[in-house]
């Protein structure tokens, strides 16, 4: 019931954030090379950080907005596929991770079913919407801004056991 | 008081101290409350609800009526723990229920005397004169079973959400032969069972599966269940299993506060509950002694605890024989077995035999009467049912009797699963099942072990494959076991019509044959009728044990087959759950989430009373400005109005749409043009439902020609999104425009007061000095802050000179201190609601969804309007009517009086007619008296009406009239500074 | 069983969802669409919006009488590439 000592919750930083919205879908494939189309589809980083989050149907979440992302963005833009929208401040990135990581997550939502057959999800996390995606030994988490205290609350409670 | 060691297949070596009505007791580790107050020679375990007779252990189950003990100590206690469930632990205190003094000796069993009085329905009979309440309280401390908790020590309850393959829901061996088969297929399984050991009646049943002893294979087929990957839940019961998402509660060692809801979702279900022993009804068949004959048999091989020194078995089976073998070997003493089957109907004339051979006296065709004794049984009356007028005695100190078992069907009949009387089984038996759901073994009509085996591996493997597995589930377990029960109908033992009100059918309620048959002289004939009126089958057992039995004597009595009169329908929980289970984690703190500005931590470290609002915590007003909401709002706002001040306004919704279209999408969603607004500039703007009402309004900034921000009010922010979102891709057709959510992304501060635009000057720097300047009502200007995005609109919601700035949230602490620095100091919603009643602004209270913009004087609105969501509808005659209500602002004719939002509006000569209600009210610290806003008739919204507020439930009634909605600085002259 | 499978996300628990309303026919007057409903025993058109995922507004078809989801896409038309 209670997860062991070596799962944790950390909060990153908050730094720059877009999100990508099309114009509508069809999409047609991707409209830019490396773009990730597919529901639920991720590109990462070289160093394996999730860079560009497909979570909503015409929606992608870039997190840290880093200078390949924007290129990419600038592309689609270029192509004339939507627009781009500076969100700095709406989503508060977590980090869970360790062993107990499934387990208190389960008590709001089983993540793996969500997470089956795609690589990242918007869900919902002891009432807060947020979007998730795995990292090794763990799962990068975004939750929207207004509710971080109620989900680290949460989440806290259940660590502590 | 050291006791043998007993052994069983559940209990160990270790002693176990506990009371029991305060006399200490010892058990083993393993053992539960009943076995090891059983083994410890107790009888006598609570007393009835109703006619509080004394009552001891009747199951070994979770189906128990009668053994319902209180743990721990008021006010901390936990009532109706069942007793064999409970596990005893070191210093456990347990307290028997329902009794006063004391179990032995309990005052209110005097009642029994008057057993008459309180027969089926006597509460819709009884204690009417002089009223009720007269005997409310002596009914409610008599009433119920167990003492309420006053303190919780019951703990936090774990919630798991989880989703596989097949459920497979309980882990007999039809459970595990269905669980390993699907497993086998390469399903991923999850198997629960409500006992904390597998096995079902394999435990003390003996058997042979797959060439080895039937305790061997369940051991084995657990090892390789694990090795698969199943995951067995033991001590877990399926309580719910409908909607998609199935509900199994663990309560582990039987002690409700440690609780675990697993939320299973599986793609298929195996229902494998197996079957209820049920008793037969004869009289006084409820004093402590009498007992399920499978419960005697597992409390020996389970516990090693002899629920008797001599007993009589009275049963209608053939299982009945090699039980009483078991028991024998076990020692206890069998006086007799009566069944109530003819000599040629016994199928296993060999255990008979054997029985005989031993002393035991072997009566067919025979029944027992009744059971006699003080405060236990002592004795049975038995006598040849062709002639029951020549009864014997038999000495015994128990009577276990099985009258047969009924299926637990519960899983397997809601949700469309349909079910029918197998006269071979002697019961219930699930059919028609949806294609999710599959039943195997007890509830299949199987009774015999092997058929049960095979049924089960085959259900598992359908439940596999429709669940999309396609290994092979390899062959079915063969085994072989007691015979099939070779089971004839006998319900209850012959008795005089005096003797029915004491042959129990529902012990838990004290439900007998006599209140059966008054309830159908009563004119309740339906099984339905006949489950209300008697109260048979509300207990925690549902009517598991006494249901089939009640529906037989029903079915006698109305002279109609039993298949024809049914059983009641069966629902969910299968077994009772505590409320706290139920709220899960959705308890405390935790029971909403708390939606917090960027500015939470300051508000509330620095005094703000901050009040939840539609999930938002917003400040109402801040301590040290008064004592009260009331003096500190009035103080806030009058500050404002004086000097300055300022106010988080983040929880402003603000939607960004942008794209090559979203100019003329807004003009579509809102009643004036979004294109004609200028980039740099805002403009109010309101938006209609499609049935012409009005939804919402709010300032829509045009950022470039390609993007706007549309704000809406702040409790209808994602209400507005989801409203956009659908227009868009119903009817839009979806091209060319993107909505965004970003209320987060931008923090808002309502900068307002003569000392607003100098105080922002001297905080935002020189950048800012002449954007500032420059900036006209509605304007707004774009630049950064500490290195970060901010937008300063001029637009006022307080009828001062103010501004609204937009930030991002990293620099939302520091721009507000800063300010605070500057000599603005914060205002609460208390002061925001005076300060825009005193100008007639509007909010929810006037936009209320039931108000088209003709009724809030937005006439000039509409006539600039363009076709917009609403249009068409809004043009109907309907809403052009004298009754329909007109905004107006009120004032109390005497110029002091105080009236309050909800007051009906009447004239004076027609007091019961409402024209209207007051939807808004504050006292204003500018005009020095109480002002609103109402909603009144059109015929009746002249300047000047004189209207009676009428206000019966609170303050009474206060005369008002009709008053322009701006109630100060008409002319604007001060926003406009 | 009442799942519901979004077209974007998979099959998501009904909670998730937000129903908002039944499709009216094709056609018809301002009134008629905003007011009359189609009542069939068999099929209902629905709008419903994702709102515990990822706020997709969906069109379903469910056969009242049951409660069996047909079919359910995305409103619009559009497939998620």
């Amino acid at each position: 019931m209670s997860a062991p000592a070596t799962c944790r919750l950390e909060r990153r930083s908050a730094g720059p954030l877009l999100e990508f919205a099309a114009f509508g879908f069809p999409l047609g494939g991707a409209f830019v090379v490396g773009w990730p189309a597919a529901p639920g589809a991720v590109r990462h980083e070289p160093d394996g950080r999730p860079a560009l989050l497909h979570f909503a149907p015409a929606r992608w979440l870039a997190p840290a907005a880093e200078a390949d992302v924007r290129a990419l963005i600038a592309a689609a833009i270029e192509a004339g596929a939507g627009v781009a929208v500076d969100v700095e401040g709406k989503w508060q990135p977590f980090e869970l991770h360790g062993d107990g990581a499934d387990r208190v997550l389960a008590a709001t939502l089983d993540v793996g079913a969500a997470l089956e057959g795609r690589e990242c999800a918007a869900v919902t996390l002891f009432d807060c919407p947020a979007v998730v995606t795995r990292l090794p030994g763990g799962y990068a988490i975004w939750i929207r801004a207004s509710y971080a205290q109620h989900f680290e609350a949460s989440v806290g409670r259940l660590l502590r056991g | 008081m050291s006791a043998p060691t007993r052994r069983g297949s559940r209990v160990r070596e270790e002693t176990v101290r506990f009371t029991f009505d305060g006399r200490e007791y010892l058990g083993q580790r393993g053992d539960t409350a009943a076995s090891a107050l059983l083994a410890a020679g107790v009888r006598r375990f609570g007393r009835s609800v109703k006619y509080r007779r004394l009552r001891g252990v009747l199951t070994a189950s979770a189906e128990e009526p009668n053994a319902l003990l209180t743990v721990g100590r008021t006010p901390a206690v936990i009532p109706n723990v069942v007793a064999p469930q409970l596990e005893i632990v070191e210093g456990l205190e347990l307290r028997s229920q329902n009794r006063w003094p004391s179990l032995d000796l309990d005052v209110a069993s005097l009642l029994q005397a008057g057993g008459g009085f309180f027969g089926a329905g006597f509460y819709y009979k009884t204690f009417i004169w002089p009223s009720w309440r007269t005997y409310e309280s002596m009914i409610r401390s008599l009433a119920g079973l167990g003492e309420a908790p006053r303190a919780s020590e019951l703990g936090e309850v774990a919630v798991e959400h989880l989703h596989c393959d097949v459920l497979v829901a309980g882990a007999g061996p039809a459970g595990l032969a269905a669980a390993r088969a699907a497993a086998r297929a390469g399903a991923r399984v999850v198997l629960c069972e409500r006992d904390p050991a597998c096995g079902g009646e394999l435990e003390f049943e003996t058997g042979r599966i797959d060439g080895r002893e039937a305790r061997d294979w369940v051991g084995s087929v657990l090892a390789e269940l694990k090795s698969l990957g199943v995951r067995v839940l033991t001590g877990t019961t399926l309580v719910a299993a409908s909607g998609g998402e199935m509900i199994a509660h663990a309560e582990p060692g039987g002690l409700p506060g440690r609780n675990t809801m697993h939320k299973i979702v599986p793609r298929t279900l195996v229902v494998a509950m197996g079957a209820v022993e049920r008793p037969i009804a004869f009289t006084a068949n409820d004093l402590p002694g009498v007992m399920l004959l499978g419960a005697a048999e597992r409390y020996l091989a389970c516990y090693g605890a002899r629920a008797a020194a001599s007993a009589v078995i009275f049963a209608n089976h053939d299982r009945a024989y090699p039980a009483a073998l078991r028991l024998a070997d076990g020692g206890i003493r069998i006086a007799a077995l009566v069944d109530t089957r003819a000599e040629p109907e016994i199928g296993v004339p060999a255990a008979r035999d054997a029985l005989r051979l031993a002393g035991v006296r072997c009566l067919a065709a025979h029944a027992v009467l009744a059971a006699h004794g003080g405060r236990q049984v002592s004795g049975a009356t038995i006598a040849p049912l062709a002639d029951p007028a020549r009864p014997m005695t038999i000495a015994c100190d128990a009577i276990l009797v099985s009258g047969g078992w009924s299926p637990a069907l519960h899983a397997g009949v809601q949700e469309g699963g349909q079910r029918e009387f197998d006269p071979l089984a002697g019961g219930f038996v699930a059919r028609a099942q949806p294609e999710w759901r599959f039943v195997a073994g007890a509830a299949n009509g199987a009774l015999e072990l092997g058929a049960v085996l095979v049924d089960a591996h085959a259900a598992g493997e359908r439940a596999a494959r429709r669940a999309g597995a396609s290994g092979s589930a390899g062959r079915a377990p063969a085994g072989e076991g007691d015979a099939a029960p070779g089971w004839r109908p006998f319900w209850r033992s012959p008795a005089p019509r005096a003797d029915e009100k004491r042959q129990f059918i529902d012990w838990q309620n004290d439900v007998t044959v006599a209140d059966i048959r008054q309830s159908l002289a009563e004119g309740f004939r339906d099984i339905e009728h006949l489950k209300r009126y008697t109260a048979l089958g509300f207990g925690g057992d549902q009517g598991r044990l006494g249901g089939l039995l009640g529906a037989a004597v029903l079915a006698e009595l109305r002279g109609e087959p039993l298949a024809e009169v049914g059983t009641s329908r069966l629902r969910p929980p299968f077994h009772p759950v505590t409320m706290r289970s139920l709220a899960g984690l959705r308890a405390g703190a935790a029971l909403r989430p708390a939606r917090c500005t960027p500015l939470h931590a300051w508000h509330e470290s620095h005094g703000a009373v901050l009040e939840s609002m539609g999930l938002w915590m917003r400040p109402r007003y801040y301590r040290a400005n008064g004592v009260d909401s009331f003096a500190a709002g009035i103080a806030e706002a009058r500050r404002v109005r004086e000097s300055g001040g300022i106010a988080d306004g983040s929880t402003l919704g603000k939607i960004e749409v942008a794209g090559p279209e979203a100019a003329a999408f807004l003009d579509a969603m809102y009643l004036t043009r979004a294109s004609t607004i200028k980039p740099g500039r805002a403009k109010y703007m309101v938006n209609l439902r499609e049935d012409g009402l009005v939804l919402d309004d709010g300032l829509v900034l045009r950022v470039a020609d390609d993007r706007f921000i549309a704000t809406t009010s702040s409790g209808h922010g994602l209400h507005m999104l989801s409203h956009f979102e659908h227009y868009r891709d119903a009817e839009w057709g979806g091209r060319g425009v993107t909505l965004t959510d970003v209320t987060e992304a931008w923090a808002a501060i309502v900068v307002a007061g003569p000392r607003s635009r100098d105080a922002l000057g001297a905080v935002l720097g020189a950048p800012w000095q002449v954007p500032l300047a420059a900036l006209r009502h509605m304007d707004f200007a774009r630049g950064s802050y500490a290195g970060h995005d901010l937008t300063v609109l001029r637009a006022s919601f307080s009828g001062e000179l103010a501004f609204e700035l937009h930030c991002r949230p990293a620099i939302a602490l520091a721009l507000w201190e800063a300010l605070i620095a500057a000599g603005l100091p914060p205002y609460g919603l208390e002061a925001l609601d005076i300060l825009r009643v005193e100008k007639g602004y509007l909010t929810t209270a006037e936009i209320n969804g039931q108000t088209t913009p003709y009724d809030l004087g937005m006439e000039s609105l509409v006539k600039l309007g363009n076709p917009c969501v609403g249009r068409e509808l809004l043009g109907r005659e309907a809403f052009h009517e004298p009754s329909r209500p007109r905004l107006v602002g009120l004032r109390a004719a005497d110029g002091r009086g105080r009236f309050l939002a909800g007051a009906q509006l009447v004239v004076p000569d027609a007091p019961s007619r409402p024209l209207g209600h007051v939807t808004s009210t504050v006292y204003s610290p500018a005009l020095g008296e109480w002002i609103g806003l109402a909603l009144v008739a059109r015929s009746h919204a002249a300047d000047g009406t004189p209207l009676l507020a009428r206000d019966p439930v609170r303050d009474g009634d206060v005369t008002v009239r009709v008053v322009p909605t701006v109630h100060f600085d008409p002319s604007a002259e001060r926003m406009k500074a | 069983m009442t799942r519901l499978i979004c077209p974007f996300c998979g099959p998501r628990h009904l909670r998730e969802f937000e129903f908002h309303k039944t499709v009216a026919a094709e056609g018809g007057s301002a009134f008629a669409r905003v007011y009359e409903r189609v009542d069939s025993a068999e099929l209902s058109i629905e709008h419903w919006q994702h709102v515990g995922g990822c706020r997709g507004w969906l069109l379903v078809r469910r056969n009242p009488s049951t409660g069996a989801v047909t079919d359910c896409q995305l409103v619009g038309g559009g497939e998620p590439a």
